[in-house]
């Protein structure tokens, strides 16, 4: 092996500069990749480190509204075991600070600061402990709040009937990331004043949670999350030391390895970049190898001396990566920032680093085969005998003469799938991810192919820089096809999530249309429904408004007299017999529904009668005529399914699953929730003028949810199209791989040119041309194969419609070809420099 | 005999033509003898000698080198013979244009796993044709005589026992072109070397044992430059 070394090294010391492409395409792609994956592990790392202090306690219970009596009684089972127990209870409301000014919605959590946190603290300024700060009375807020409602430490705040003094800002509580995506400033109060204030109703949405701390001995930690586990029916979250956030920690598995996917198409981008640059590179050694094979080398001796010198590039490349992915993964909580909290400190994850580097050794590997296996087909009699012909082969015999190729593309398929699996976490996502990307590669080189050939027929064009630029396409080793598919996969995917992302927003926008309400109110209680209306009737600005709907949380127990334990239930449909659903009555169709079965009540019948949306009939296979019987405040509450219906859009009421005939719900408690449409200018008024009249009333403005919606869906795609990033940019190296590797014939063939009279600027128009063409054949393709994927996922994955537009498609196929031209220049800069004696000399 | 050719054809096809370019040879060299084959250009001489070196398999015909069959043998295991047993000199040099002047002379070593003593062995030969002072230089920074004499280094690196030329002097002025034979029949005659060589040159013929012409394929002729007396076509070898 000693000779392959040597021969690789020396090999590579005279042309290392050209192998530059080759290590920054594998680099990018290892770094994309290592960023990804060691961001992941770091903070899965960073989270077990200090699991205890992310939930402020040893073990801890979520859970959507208020526990029965019932699972109070399981609640408190921990405690006659020895553990200490404190509850949180987090809602929505608004608030209002500093005299006069707008309330703002606001999240409020309520604790005993005697109590919490068990682990970790709540960091205040000025710094102080919390059970100092926060009292009955007090409350402590974060700096946006002061920031957006201009007040200050020592001002007033209101919240709901209460008023509160504020005694130091929020910096940050221990379990801060448990509560998810947050919504408005965050304020802390304690239990006393919550009772004080007045939100939590009958009806209120608020999480609760119990956080407990346990006894050194005696209780463990298995025996608690069991206990609760098999006491707590409905569906709750149990987070504990081992498994700080298993919704997060799930969720955040899922973006990882779906970006880690990302960063493979970058790496395998990569990788084309290296089978190219090795099969350009062995194109110009032919004349070498053939000699060595006089000289008594092997093919195999070659082939191991060109693979020892690939791997040893793609080792340097994969390291480069490595680093490169350091400082990716510094980058990514910036990223991150506002969608969730990232603990401060993460370090760097040597498996992730690993991981990267095995991933683009592995690549490395798997490409060079393909173009390394020609070697076999150098035949020494080249060096002395040019006018041999070579006896020409139809595919198929060719395939049956030497089946090598076959087989090392296969290998380099199954690599490739085994990597994305890997990667992604599944087999099935990395063979989908694969198939899809093999189809889009089919695509572009088919693509590539047509385009050649169509060019290739069409009339003469009458511009020379056309012309030329046209036949400089089909130049010995300028590479169009692999530099289409490379340039177009990027595009394609950038765009394909480009278009997901604004068809998500304009279904956003389309489902709160000028017309529709724009105010909701949540909270009202039954004594104040008729009192609010009357207000929101008289009130200036407000265009229409609808009557109030009734909210009543209820559980499913039975369909057709069986519990969820006598059906043949997906773990998707027994999830319905452990949820609280809102229940509510109705006389007419809700807007935006319709009915698909049956029929919908026409006036009040003695049988309760009840309306299902077709998503939940479909999940629990319930029809026309089923009985079923739900439980609200401890009364059973039946009826008979009358219809089915369907509702395009999102509106509160209109998208309760389970709608009532009118007098079935009778004696429920229930609250209400309202819909207006105000005047936008109105709208600040009318929210302050509620919240004076009526504070446990929370106005929620659908405008500033639709941005919020938006800034995230923003962030979500920036993060994508960051790593997307890498694969563009993997492409555009490859491409200046094509052109470098074509640069003494550019040089040649300039200077032929000018021999014959050409000027520079004739010589750079059918350079602009040959890459003009190239970019905008890449960027149409990309975006027409963008167009059917978004097309496809909006549909299969997402169930909304894909709407073609034009100007992305447009803007993509420019900003294509844009970047392609502006890479050609920049790589053949320098080419129209030579003059003609210099060259034409060398000959 | 150490090359031993029976009825050696060589037939091209291309499209619907088809080219005979070798036409039934048959020959047989000594050790240590020195045969030139000469000819008109498209008489086949590239082309014989190609295949005595296993760079290609012959239409039908047999050769034997030092008593082992090669027409039957594998790419991999011509590749073996021939760095055991031949030494290669081209016209247009062939050096390897990455590799030093010393490193192109040790390769034929260094592919066999013994590469041993390859350094020693590439200083002495380049020595032997002057070169020790340019064992550094690259192939480009050499002229062309230097080059061949580079290339014929190379060729008795591996100590064959045959030597093939193909047009040694083709490229190089009359002065250098007579500088290198002198080295190349100086190293084939220390290393104790049978030389086949293929040429224009008439001063190449006269240093030759045998002269052997060739002319569409065939042996024509076959001279004898120490005796007096020419062979005939046909050229059955060791004829002396």
């Amino acid at each position: 092996m000693r000779i392959e070394f040597r021969m690789a090294w020396r090999e590579t010391r005279s042309s290392w500069k050209r192998f530059l492409f080759m290590i920054g395409a594998i680099a990018l792609g290892v770094g994309a990749l290592t960023g990804i994956k060691g961001f992941s592990t770091a903070l899965d790392e960073a989270m077990s480190r200090s699991a205890r202090d992310l939930i402020a306690s040893d073990i801890a219970v979520r859970m959507n509204s208020a526990p029965s009596d019932e699972e109070s009684s399981v609640l408190r089972r921990l405690v006659d075991q020895g553990a200490t127990m404190t509850r949180v209870t987090e809602t929505l409301s608004m608030a209002s600070a500093g005299g006069a000014a707008q309330p703002l919605l606001s999240t409020v959590k309520a604790v005993d600061p005697l109590h919490y946190p068990f682990y970790g603290t709540v960091q205040l300024a000025p710094a102080r402990p919390l059970r100092e700060a926060l009292g009955d009375d007090t409350a402590i807020v974060s700096r946006d709040l002061l920031i957006r409602t201009g007040s200050a430490v020592g001002q007033e705040l209101t919240l709901g009937s209460a008023r509160f003094r504020i005694s130091a800002i929020l910096v940050n509580e221990p379990d801060r990331i448990a509560s998810g995506v947050e919504f408005g400033p965050r304020i802390l109060i304690t239990r006393g004043g919550l009772d004080k204030s007045g939100l939590i109703q009958f009806g209120s949405r608020a999480a609760e949670s119990f956080l407990y701390r346990l006894p050194p001995r005696g209780l463990s930690l298995e025996t608690a999350r069991s206990t609760l586990r098999e006491g707590l029916q409905r569906r709750v979250r149990i987070s504990d030391a081992r498994n700080p956030n298993s919704s997060l920690s799930r969720g955040l598995e899922r973006m990882t390895s779906f970006l880690s996917l990302i960063g493979l198409l970058a790496l395998l981008v990569g990788g084309l970049g290296v089978a190219m640059t090795v099969h350009t590179y062995l194109q110009q050694k032919l004349d070498n190898i053939a000699v060595m094979k006089c000289l008594g080398a092997r093919s195999a001796q070659i082939i191991r001396v060109y693979l020892v010198q690939g791997m040893v590039l793609g080792m340097i490349g994969s390291a480069i990566g490595v680093a490169g992915g350091y400082v990716i993964q510094l980058l990514f909580p910036r990223l991150l920032e506002g969608l969730i909290r990232i603990p401060t400190e993460l370090e760097i994850a040597p498996g992730a680093a690993l991981q990267g580097f095995l991933a683009g050794m592995v690549t490395t590997t798997l490409f060079l085969l393909p173009p390394l296996l020609a070697v076999r087909k150098i035949r020494p009699a080249r060096v002395f005998l040019r006018e041999m012909p070579e006896t020409r082969y139809s595919t198929l015999q060719r395939l049956r003469r030497d089946p090598l190729p076959l087989i090392s593309s296969a290998l380099l398929l199954l690599g490739a799938g085994l990597l994305a699996s890997w990667l992604g976490g599944s087999w099935s996502r990395g063979f989908g991810f694969l198939a899809g990307l093999a189809g889009a590669i089919l695509i572009l080189a088919a693509g590539a192919r047509l385009l050649l050939f169509a060019l290739g027929r069409l009339p003469r064009p009458s511009s020379l820089a056309l012309r030329h630029g046209l036949k400089n396409l089909n130049r010995p080793g300028n590479h169009v096809t692999p530099v289409l598919v490379a340039i177009g996969v990027g595009v394609a995917f950038v765009l394909t999530v480009y278009l997901i992302q604004t068809s998500l927003l304009s279904q956003l926008v389309r489902a709160a249309p000028a017309d529709y309400p724009n105010l909701f109110l949540i909270g009202i209680t039954e004594e104040d429904k008729d009192e609010v209306w009357d207000f929101v009737r008289k009130a200036e600005g407000v265009l229409e408004f609808a009557d109030p709907i009734p909210m009543i949380p209820a559980r499913l127990q039975t369909i057709d007299g069986r519990s969820a334990d006598e059906m043949e239930l997906e773990p998707s449909g027994r999830r319905y017999f452990q949820t609280e659903f809102i229940l509510s009555w109705s006389e007419d169709v809700p807007p935006e529904a319709r009915v698909v079965e049956g029929r919908w009540w026409e006036k009040p019948s003695q049988e309760p009668l009840i309306s299902v949306g077709s998503f939940s009939a479909g999940r629990l296979g319930i029809g026309v005529g089923s009985a079923l019987e739900f439980t609200s405040s401890g009364v059973a509450v039946r009826g008979r399914v009358a219809n089915i219906r369907e509702m395009d859009f999102v509106r509160p009421g209109a998208n309760n699953q389970f709608i009532f005939s009118p007098g079935a719900l009778k004696g429920l408690p229930a609250s209400y929730i309202g819909s207006v449409r105000v005047s936008p200018s109105q709208m600040p008024h009318l929210q302050k003028a509620l919240f004076e009249r009526f504070p446990g009333i929370t106005s929620i403005d659908v405008g500033e949810v639709l941005v919020r919606v938006q800034n995230l869906l923003d962030r979500i795609a920036a993060i994508i199209r960051f790593i997307a990033f890498f694969a563009i940019l993997a492409g555009v190296i490859i491409l200046a791989s094509s052109i470098a590797a074509t640069r003494y014939q550019r040089i040649r063939e300039t200077v032929l040119l000018k021999t014959l009279g050409a000027t520079r600027a004739q010589v750079s128009r059918i350079q602009a041309a040959e890459f003009l063409i190239i970019g905008l054949a890449a960027g149409i393709i990309g975006c027409l194969l963008a167009a059917a994927a978004a097309d496809y996922l909006l549909g299969s994955l997402l169930d909304t419609e894909f709407e073609f537009r034009w100007r992305p498609i447009l803007a993509g196929t420019l900003a294509a070809a844009a970047l392609v031209v502006a890479t050609g220049w920049t790589t053949s800069r320098g080419v129209l420099r030579h003059r003609p004696l210099e060259v034409l000399r060398e000959n | 005999m150490i090359i031993e050719v029976q009825n050696l054809t060589k037939t091209l096809s291309s499209g619907s033509r088809r080219v005979e370019i070798l036409r039934g040879i048959d020959l047989a060299v000594r050790r240590r003898e020195v045969v030139s084959i000469e000819g008109p250009s498209g008489s086949g001489k590239s082309t014989l000698l190609g295949l005595l070196a296993g760079f290609d398999f012959p239409t039908s015909g047999t050769i034997r080198l030092d008593g082992e069959e090669i027409t039957q043998l594998d790419e991999d295991a011509l590749a073996l013979l021939r760095g055991r047993k031949l030494g290669f000199v081209f016209q247009s040099y062939n050096l390897i244009p990455t590799l030093t002047a010393e490193e192109n002379v040790m390769l034929p070593i260094e592919l066999r796993q013994d590469g041993h003593g390859a350094q020693g062995r590439a200083r002495e030969l380049l020595k032997a044709v002057g070169l020790q002072d340019r064992a550094d230089h690259y192939p480009a920074q050499l002229s062309g005589g230097e080059q061949q004499r580079v290339a014929l280094a190379r060729a008795y690196a591996g100590r064959p026992s045959i030597l093939l030329a193909d047009e040694p002097t083709g490229n190089l002025d009359s002065v250098t072109g007579q500088m290198v034979l002198d080295q190349l029949l100086e190293l084939n005659r220390r290393e104790g070397t049978t030389l086949v060589l293929v040429t224009h040159d008439p001063a190449l013929s006269t240093v030759a044992d045998r002269i052997i012409r060739l002319l569409d394929g065939r042996i024509v002729d076959e001279i004898h430059p120490g005796s007096a007396h020419p062979g005939h076509s046909g050229g059955r070898s060791g004829a002396h």
